[in-house]
């Protein structure tokens, strides 16, 4: 089987997905690969307690929160 | 453009013949837009190209011109770096999920089409191979098998299905 067999209209499609080749060195430097590990974008790690950019409460509570955790933590190992 | 016999020397055979930047300049982009396409990260794309012609200057010695043609075998190393980073990206996605970018789910509404990308994404880890080899690449199914490590049969079963699943996705008719 080969690109011709694919129907036309799929075919149509299938050529929309363009892809642009950027620029590649053909060797990589360090230099490169930390700058490329500090620049890749990463989750917002906040999201795992579900905090949002417009819920400051829910931020202002963590704190209480590891506080009140540390306090009564030490009664767990008398 | 058929690569394979373009570009490639009669005396291919002797890996002494081959320059590492000629064919960093024939390759590369073909390389990369299949890496592109498959896992849709400029990034990992750049790098599985790096890569892959650092991997090849390494183990030039191995290229056997009789097995397989340079695109195949260079085909066949991006295939595999790129699959061992997206396993190990996963493994690590896994133990420390908040260090990854968590790919923007937008809800669709019914009516409304699924891009060519995100359906090329739907299809599984094989079948999307198979899609981006025949279709972009132009390499033949037995080609296929050599760069994927299956069989031939195996190519053409997966081959079927995956262009039902994407004439599913796409509401292609014919």
């Amino acid at each position: 089987m080969s690109k011709k067999d694919f129907p036309s209209e799929l075919q149509k499609k299938l050529d929309e997905f363009q892809v642009d080749v950027p620029e590649i060195p053909i060797k990589r430097t360090m230099l490169d690969s930390i700058a490329n590990y500090i620049y890749a974008p990463a989750k917002n790690p906040l999201e795992i307690f579900h905090i949002k950019g417009n819920s400051i409460t829910g931020l202002i509570w963590y704190p209480f929160i590891l506080i009140f955790v540390l306090f009564f933590a030490p009664i767990f190992f008398i | 453009m058929n690569l394979n016999k373009d570009t490639v020397p009669e005396n291919a055979g002797k890996h002494e013949e081959y320059s590492l930047e000629k064919l960093f300049v024939t390759y590369q982009n073909p390389i990369y837009q299949f890496v592109y396409r498959y896992c849709q990260d400029e990034q990992l794309s750049m790098d599985i190209v790096q890569d892959t012609f650092v991997r090849f200057h390494k183990y030039k010695g191995n290229f056997d011109v009789a097995k397989s043609s340079m695109k195949t075998y260079l085909f066949r190393m991006a295939y595999q770096l790129m699959i061992n980073r997206l396993k190990r990206r996963s493994r690590w996605k896994k133990l420390l999920p908040f260090l990854y970018e968590r790919n923007v789910e937008q809800e669709l509404p019914l009516e409304e089409k699924l891009t060519v990308q995100e359906a090329i994404q739907q299809l599984s880890d094989v079948q999307r191979a198979v899609i981006l080899l025949t279709y972009y690449h132009d390499l033949t199914q037995k080609e296929i098998a050599n760069i994927l490590e299956i069989p031939l049969g195996t190519v053409k079963s997966r081959m079927h299905t995956s262009l039902k699943k994407l004439k599913g996705i796409l509401e292609v008719d014919e």
